[in-house]
């Protein structure tokens, strides 16, 4: 079997509805954050709460990059998602000729094998996918 | 405080010079600013030096080359803002009276960095930078909402690269001295959509010094004072607190806080210098400065205000887009043209009566961050 680790941890579990970015809830100000924070970056106090971000939100912005980045060959697309709370995350996305990125469009996080590294072990990330067309109705419960 | 002079200026050759050490750069840059000055090594109080790739005590290794040593050198890092913060350290040194002259020095050997060839990376255990963040990624990202938000196109990009190098082509330092037409910069290979190759700034091994006095210390030297009468420099603040990616909030609030320090208007300014590595970046750079009412900076440039010749040229020098961008080199050269410029010694690209003129400088990405720096730098004949 490959061996596989996750990017960073804390960053994304697996639920029963599907995977979710984990983020951090301020109580005092209502602020959320992603990644997990220690001290609420805005308010700076500590009354901070686990919470899964939702699951779906629309592109904000792409670019599809044609040079070598850190872990990507050519040709990587990656944008910023604004998820149905308002939390902006930058991540890879899921793009073909077929279904090109669009801003606006409704997109959904999925957890996958992003990249190996030298010693063959898999790189477990988050990224997002475009929603099919058909997936519409599903979006209002995310 | 006291007032800080600006004494000389001198650059190196920006170009790719793999076989070329950093020390060499360095000194071409410094021996021009000292001779520039009309002062000899012995007398440099203090020293500061930029650079990002990637070495130790870079002040020391270049002057001791030239007999520069047993002073106070201190070495700094500041992405794309390097050189503009080595400026200003020894500007607020001068001002605060610390010492009396001194020199400030931005070097990069983009060639024979762990990035040559490469997009420029945030650091490397940066959680974006792992998901594919670099530079053009962030600058396309930004371009993207210009189009959306603004109506911004892919030729107003390019003509902002066209009009770089328009002036570039009048500039003797300038790595590209070759004009270039629209449809060139859109045809060219595309980097990062929207962004195609002639909308990005080339890599480049470079370096330009600057000597700062007191003014008692320049009327030894010289009757024609050119002042440097505001000094800025803003941290990035959290990305979560921008509303859009068409503004740096950082490079707004480094503005105005050198307008205020020079108590001058936007309007007053001749001429601008500021940060081009992506072309797009430019046309939000306008708005943050005041040169344009917010969302009026796709207006500004299509009205030809900021070309050569324009009420406000902007990068008359040819900008990082035709001169190169040695990293930490570009933040003191544009700070030593606007230098010429006030001088009336800028040759061909020379913005006629020149009295007043800004600086600006951007840099570094980090996850939650909207940047890492920017600093502005106010100059006056
Ligand atoms: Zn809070």
């Amino acid at each position: 079997m490959d061996k596989s680790r996750p990017l960073m941890p804390g960053l994304f579990r697996e639920t029963t509805d599907g995977p979710v970015l984990i983020g951090s809830r301020c109580e005092a100000c209502g602020r959320t954050h992603f990644p997990l924070v220690a001290t609420c970056l805005d308010c700076l106090r500590k009354d901070l709460k686990e919470v899964d971000l939702p699951r779906r939100g629309t592109l904000f912005s792409f670019t599809t990059v044609q040079v070598r980045s850190s872990n990507f060959g050519p040709g990587h697309t990656v944008g910023y998602v604004e998820l149905a709370d308002g939390v902006r995350v930058f991540a890879p996305l899921v793009a073909s000729k077929e279904q090109p990125p669009e801003v606006g469009q409704h997109v959904r996080l999925e957890i996958s094998p992003l990249w190996r590294v030298h010693d063959d072990t898999e790189v477990i990330g988050y990224r997002f996918v475009p929603e099919l067309p058909g997936a519409k109705g599903e979006a209002s419960h995310a | 405080m006291r007032d800080v002079v600006v004494l000389g200026v001198g650059q190196s050759v920006f170009g790719k010079f793999p076989e070329r050490s950093v020390s060499s750069l360095g000194c071409e840059a410094v021996l021009a600013a000292l001779d520039d000055a009309g002062i000899g090594p012995r007398q440099v109080q203090t020293a500061y030096s930029s650079r990002l790739y990637s070495d130790m005590i870079t002040s020391q290794t270049i002057l001791k080359e030239i007999g520069i040593v047993g002073i106070e050198m201190t070495n700094v890092e500041n992405a794309c803002a390097g050189g503009a913060t080595a400026v200003r350290q020894l500007w607020k040194d001068i001002a605060g009276g610390f010492c009396d002259v001194g020199i400030a020095l931005g070097v990069e050997s983009m060639t024979t960095s762990p990035v040559a060839g490469k997009l420029i990376p945030p650091a490397h255990d940066d959680l974006e930078g792992q998901l594919g963040m670099s530079m053009p990624a962030l600058f396309a990202l930004m371009a993207r909402r210009l189009m959306t938000t603004q109506g911004a196109t892919i030729e107003d990009f390019a003509q902002v690269s066209v009009k770089a190098h328009d002036a570039g082509a009048l500039n003797p330092y300038a790595q590209y001295r070759k004009r270039l037409t629209v449809d060139e910069v859109v045809g060219s290979r595309m980097i990062a959509d929207p962004i195609t190759l002639l909308q990005c700034c080339p890599n480049t091994d470079g370096a330009a010094a600057i000597v700062l006095c007191s003014s008692e210390f320049a009327r030894r030297y010289t009757t024609k004072l050119i002042r440097i009468i505001a000094s800025s420099l803003v941290s990035g603040d959290y990305l979560f607190r921008k509303d859009d990616l068409t503004t740096f909030r950082l490079g707004a609030a480094a503005a105005e806080k050198a307008y205020e320090m020079a108590g001058v208007a936007p309007r007053d300014l001749d001429l601008v210098e500021l940060h081009d590595a992506f072309a797009s970046e430019e046309i939000m750079h306008y708005e943050d400065l005041s040169l344009c009412p917010r969302g009026d900076g796709v207006g500004l440039l299509r009205s030809g205000a900021t070309s050569l010749g324009g009420r406000i040229p902007v990068n008359p020098s040819g900008g990082l887009l035709s001169l190169g961008h040695p990293l930490s080199a570009s933040g003191v050269r544009n700070i030593c043209e606007i230098v010429l410029h006030l001088r009336g010694r800028a040759g061909d690209r020379q913005v006629h009566n020149a009295r007043l003129g800004l600086a600006q400088m951007l840099g570094g990405a980090a996850t939650g961050l909207e940047a890492g720096a920017a600093s502005v730098h106010i100059l006056a004949a």
